[in-house]
């Protein structure tokens, strides 16, 4: 069984429809990477299994469960993380708070634990532990934003571009955090315009063009396709 | 002679305005038919409420012995009551409510300056009659509808002498309201000041409705002046008094008032000893006035500006049955005459206008706080405590201010007096 | 001049409008609306003291108490039946419907307890005279009430998880459900403070002077200048706003400023300049322009997270 199922998924802002009928799958310790041009629906799909948005057709189905009527906070403590593009760690609180309210829904002693993990895992977090998360520079605050989000141990990790605004660099090393993520066990879904570096660390990856799936397969596929390629990834 | 005149017209007002009222009770039983309806704005509400509130008392009984004489034309005259809330807009848009909706001839009240101005200057644009009671020197430019019954400020100037021959003082401060009245007693008391030799050291404008004057009053002690003018009204004199206690004030001898009666409500120790004037209400009816109106609500009235009120419901009744009318520049012509010949419970008694509807000559008590009831008071080596005001030259002979017209004056004098406009 | 009177009649001003700015600053942080009905309940909370302790005798000091917890839950009632209705319709809706709320609060008190003023049912005494300046006892304990309630709140939000929870929350609204925080739950805890706060502030409005019912009329302004010099939305800055405010009205008018003047030599007006009174409302405005020119965002940017 899949660990998430939609079906025929649709959803949008009022009246203004944007996802008109998704179907989408991920299993259980893969990569998945969702593509598409600018307006495609690509976030706004993702909002919509994380619940900020009402799907007003079809369903969501998450560890055998239909969550479609879930709230945001119910489908966090089923497992699910979300890292926004933007936004994406609290500016005014210092790091280790950043974490704190990242593992909210853990016990003190839980949560100390995970801290130490975390810190572990991206040691610059804990050179900074005390500073305010707004001066951080762009990277740490990606490794915070993920730090935030790897707190409650999630089984399936959503990121809306995670390289948005990093250097090449930068970029690189935040897709290898993702991957060496991935590789403990946690499933992610990423949402990328920067196509080569997202597809390189997935198993399987969705095209999606005007709120539909225009194509899924397997990321090297994608990457091979060359009608894809010119068509909706600018090459 | 002209002061034998004056006092033979008032005599024989005094007589007929109670001749018409015996004869008026005697024929009629009372006033029946539909009911003519006269405006009020006055401030239920807001920062002059207790002032408000005996005004509105003052007039229903002077509409109650109104109707019980016979009414206006025979028929009762009824009062439509507009809160102005301390607000001049609110005022304003009583005014206007009042003028086209209700369309009533006549509007009394306005007891803040700050209203009685705006509300005056709608209702002369609207050409309908406003009887105020309000202060502001600055009345008498709005024009030919406007009637005041009471003093305004340049009448009660005598504070000053007042305050330097009863405590010697050589400076003195002042504490006022920052509106027109407020910006009024500033200006005569300075001028006053300057003209008898004393040093006018600070007027402090305050703002009406605030709730913390710690830092006014912080500087206005700091000047260490000898004696402090003060006019301010009621709600705002809680919080002074009060707060002029707090800061070690607590035997308020170097105060002189302007407005006496808005500390009358205040509790004993906030009032030790301060002194000032009081609106005087004397004569032949004051005496009954103030029984009526114990009888009728059942307290006595604290605000000083209540009789003026009540002069001003006879005084627009009378005008109405002169003019036999319910035209509004009917009635404003009858109003010279009506106030001519009556005799009322305020001021001097005397309530004649002057051609710019304003009373021509006024009365102030010099009066005193003791046990939190206003006493009168005299200077030391007086046995006199009343300061009247009369607009005269300096050979004694009244002015054009000081003369009370029996008659309207004509269109083009008002056209004239008012050209400035 | 007596710089210490100045100086404490600054802090006891300062006290009582930050209470006020505080709850309202916590309120905009994040429910992003100016919430004008929040300075009637600190009227409405000044009255139900005087209703305990005046007119039922209650002890005051459980007085103060039991209004505040009372205005607390009609904040939170406020938020359950009028506001979370207007969650998703932008800020001017529920702006307008806060405006509509505080003239009904504000004429609801006018029918219950009429337009006069009330007083607490204590003996007004002359200050007790420190360094020449004279401050008395309620005045005392209003500093004491208003310093203790800030620091409680301080200690709350930096030491606790709910409190940093809050802080989260009004920094970023849907990170704080990705991380499975009730946020509604925080809301209701922000109305809860927020309307008591407000409450609180009144009251010692109430106990320094008098309450009638444009008292909230009268603080409006000169709150929402606080917080506007402090940096909307935030709680810090409604503290460090109020200070500015408070300071400014009394130092305003009791700054001597001919030789400030005479110093640029722009003008010659003797040895003495001093303000007029009729400009202390002015001074809050002219803080307000001074510091937003500086910072328009105010003392303490609020970060978008």
């Amino acid at each position: 069984m899949a660990l998430l199922q939609v079906a025929a998924l649709h959803s949008g802002y009022g009246a203004n429809e944007i996802i008109h009928g998704v179907d989408f799958h991920v299993e259980e310790g893969e990569i998945v990477t969702i593509l598409g041009p600018n307006g495609s629906g690509k976030s706004t799909f993702i909002k919509t299994i994380l619940g900020y948005l009402k799907a007003t057709k079809g369903g969501v189905t998450y560890r055998g469960n239909n969550v479609t009527g879930h709230s945001p906070t119910q489908r966090i403590s089923l497992g699910m993380g979300y890292i926004p593009q933007l936004f994406n760690i609290f500016r005014p609180l210092s790091v280790r708070a950043n974490l704190e309210m990242g593992g909210f829904s853990l016990s003190k002693q839980a949560m100390r634990a995970r801290i130490e993990e975390i810190f572990d895992l991206f040691p610059r977090l804990r050179e900074r532990a005390t500073q305010n998360a707004g001066s951080l520079s762009g990277g740490e605050r990606q490794l915070l934003a993920m730090g935030r989000a790897l707190m409650p141990l999630p089984r399936l990790l959503f990121l809306d571009e995670p390289s948005a605004g990093l250097s090449p660099k930068m970029a690189d090393q935040a897709m290898g955090h993702i991957k060496s993520v991935g590789s403990k066990g946690t499933t992610i879904v990423i949402v990328e315009q920067n196509v080569r570096r997202a597809l390189s660390i997935s198993d399987r990856g969705y095209v999606f063009v005007t709120g539909q799936v225009e194509f899924e397969g397997p990321a090297q596929a994608i990457l091979s396709d060359r009608r894809i390629r010119e068509a909706y990834l600018g090459g | 002679m002209e002061r034998l005149t004056l006092l033979r017209r008032a005599l024989s007002g005094a007589i007929i305005a109670l001749g018409v009222v015996g004869f008026a009770s005697a024929a009629f039983s009372a006033a029946k038919g539909d009911p003519i309806k006269i405006g009020v704005i006055i401030g239920l509400t807001g920062p002059n409420a207790v002032a408000g509130n005996d005004g509105l008392a003052a007039m229903q009984l002077a509409v109650d012995e109104v109707n019980a004489a016979g009414g206006v034309m025979g028929r009762p005259l009824e009062l439509i009551v507009e809160d102005n809330e301390g607000r001049p807009k609110a005022g304003v848009e009583a005014a206007n409510k009042l003028a086209d909706v209700d369309q009533v001839p006549v509007v009394i009240g306005g007891y803040s300056s700050a209203i009685a101005l705006p509300v005056g200057l709608v209702l002369n644009k609207k050409k309908v009659v406003w009887v105020t009671d309000a202060t502001t020197n600055k009345l008498k430019t709005v024009g030919p509808y406007l009637f005041n019954t009471a003093g305004i400020a340049e009448q009660a100037v005598a504070l000053v002498d007042f305050a330097k021959a009863d405590s010697g003082a050589k400076t003195l401060s002042g504490l006022f309201q920052n509106n027109p009245i407020g910006q009024d007693r500033a200006a005569v008391s300075e001028k006053r000041a300057k003209e008898v030799g004393v040093e006018w050291n600070h007027s402090m404008l305050y703002q009406v409705g605030a709730k913390d004057f710690r830092a006014e009053l912080t500087k206005l002690l700091a000047a260490k002046p000898d004696a402090i003018l003060t006019d301010i009204y009621d709600n705002d004199a809680q919080i002074i008094q009060r707060q002029l206690y707090e800061m070690g004030v607590t035997e308020m001898s170097m105060f002189y008032s302007y407005n006496l009666s808005a500390f009358a409500t205040l509790p004993p120790k906030f009032t030790v000893g301060m002194k000032g004037l009081s609106y005087a209400t004397s004569g032949a009816r004051a005496a009954s006035f103030n029984e009526k109106f114990r009888e009728k609500f059942g307290r006595i009235y604290t605000d000083a500006w209540a009789p003026p009120f009540y002069d001003a419901v006879w005084i627009v009744a009378t005008a109405m049955n002169l003019a036999n009318s319910l035209d509004s520049t009917e009635i404003r012509n009858a109003m010279w005459p009506a106030a001519y010949r009556y005799n009322g419970v305020s001021g001097l008694g005397d309530k004649g206008f002057n051609r710019w509807g304003m009373q021509h000559a006024d009365q102030n008590a010099q009066a005193s706080f003791k046990d939190g009831k206003i006493q009168p008071y005299f200077v030391a080596g007086s046995a006199n405590n009343i300061l009247i005001f009369r607009y005269e030259d300096a050979n004694g002979v009244p002015t054009a201010d000081g003369i009370p017209l029996a008659e309207a004056p004509s269109e083009e004098e008002l056209k004239a007096l008012y050209s400035g406009n | 001049m007596n710089i210490v009177q100045v100086l404490v009649n600054s802090l006891i001003t300062s006290a009582e409008l930050g209470l006020i700015a505080i709850g309202l600053s916590m309120t905009f942080s994040i429910l992003r609306f100016a919430n004008f009905a929040h300075v009637e309940s600190a009227v409405l909370g000044a009255y139900l003291v005087y209703l305990f302790n005046v007119t039922l005798g209650w002890n005051f000091a459980l007085s103060i108490l039991v209004s505040t917890l009372i205005l607390g839950t009609v904040g939170l009632a406020l938020h359950r039946f009028i506001f979370r209705r207007f969650a998703n319709s932008g800020d001017i809706t529920p702006m307008i419907a806060s405006l509509g709320l505080a003239i009904t609060i504000r004429h609801g008190i006018q029918a219950i307890w009429g337009p006069q003023h009330v007083v607490y049912d204590y003996e007004v005494l002359p200050g007790n005279k420190i360094f020449g300046a004279f401050i008395t006892d309620p005045q005392i304990w209003i500093l004491i009430t208003a310093v203790s309630a800030m620091v409680g709140f301080h200690c709350l939000l930096q030491y606790t998880r709910i409190g940093t929870a809050m802080r989260a929350t009004a920094a970023n609204v849907d990170l704080a459900q990705a991380c499975s925080i009730d946020t509604q739950k925080v809301i209701l805890l922000v109305w809860f403070i927020g309307t008591g706060f407000a409450a609180l502030g009144g009251i010692l409005i109430g106990w320094d002077t008098q309450v009638d019912p444009y008292l909230g009329f009268n603080l409006v302004i000169p709150i929402f200048c606080v917080v506007l010099i402090g940096g909307v939305g935030s709680v810090y800055g409604a503290i460090i706003g109020s200070l500015i405010v408070g300071f400014a009205q009394n130092f305003g008018l009791a700054f001597n400023y001919a030789p400030l003047i005479n110093l640029f030599g722009l003008l010659d007006l003797g040895d003495r300049f001093d303000l007029p009174a009729a400009y202390k409302p002015a001074i809050t405005y002219m803080a307000v322009v001074l510091i937003l020119l500086i910072r328009p965002t105010g003392i303490i940017r609020k970060e978008v997270s």
